[in-house]
């Protein structure tokens, strides 16, 4: 299989992971790390992560680091998208023209 | 170990004369992270391409996460992520997410120097942009 549907699915997974920990952290309640750590959110939120850092070691088998890192930077558009979707979090205009910014860089990298 | 994630200015823990060392402690906490994590990068690498058959099996698969390099480069990944909270923690977020992006440079540094891998002028060119970009998204708003 292609390494880039490694690595574009270990982003998706990774921001997933964010999402899903902030809801998680951010529940009324104890702010006990212990107490954060068992909810079932974050539990849920290591796993993706887990997950994510599997698929990524995968891809690492096959492509260069410098190929495979800068697309981690997907992470800068994917979560304050899913935060502004879920969480109803702003997204300025500055953030806008960064995240044009991020993904024309990222498609540089990728045809070179 | 039941420190709160989130530790405010007003829990009367610390007080108010040590906020230039909580400040200073942040900056150790966001370099250490992006060191670790980056270091995380090269050992996953290194691990993930010993024995690099071209083969699928089962067993490959699961020797690939028992790699020595892949299991410190987990763990420095897991404490790279630690000791970006605890920063997190003392830094405006902007202002951590900007040097973090250091971490891009650094790998790419270490891909060169330790994999010999050749860095294109269009890479090196993509990575910039990149760069411009979560520059401008991180950038913290004038209040």
């Amino acid at each position: 299989m292609n390494p880039i549907v490694f690595i574009i699915g270990s982003v998706l997974l990774g921001a997933c992971a964010q999402l899903v920990m902030k809801s998680g952290a951010s529940r009324p309640g104890s702010k006990g790390l212990l107490s954060i750590l068992t909810r079932p959110a974050t539990v849920a939120g290591l796993t993706l992560n887990a997950l994510a850092a599997a698929l990524w070691i995968i891809s690492l088998r096959s492509v260069d680091l410098s190929y495979a890192f800068p697309w981690l930077s997907l992470n800068f558009i994917l979560v304050p998208l899913g935060a502004a979707l879920f969480y109803g979090e702003q997204i300025t205009g500055q953030k806008v023209v960064g995240m044009l910014g991020i993904t024309i860089g990222l498609a540089i990298v990728a045809v070179g | 170990m039941a420190e709160p994630l989130t530790q405010t200015h007003h829990t009367g823990v610390i007080p108010h004369s040590s906020e230039t060392s909580r400040t200073d402690s942040g900056w150790g906490f966001l370099l250490g992270s992006v060191a670790l994590s980056s270091a995380a990068q090269v050992l996953l690498k290194a691990g993930a391409t010993v024995g690099n058959g071209s083969g699928g099996t089962v067993s490959q698969g699961v020797s690939l996460f028992t790699q020595p390099a892949v299991v410190v480069g987990l763990m420095l990944y897991g404490l790279g992520t630690l000791l970006w909270l605890k920063c997190l923690s003392r830094l405006d977020l902007g202002l951590a997410y900007l040097v973090s992006a250091l971490q891009y440079v650094v790998v790419f540094a270490a891909a060169r120097i330790v994999f010999g891998e050749t860095l294109s002028p269009t890479r090196c060119l993509g990575l910039a942009v990149i760069l411009v970009g979560i520059v401008i998204v991180s950038r913290p708003r004038r209040s």
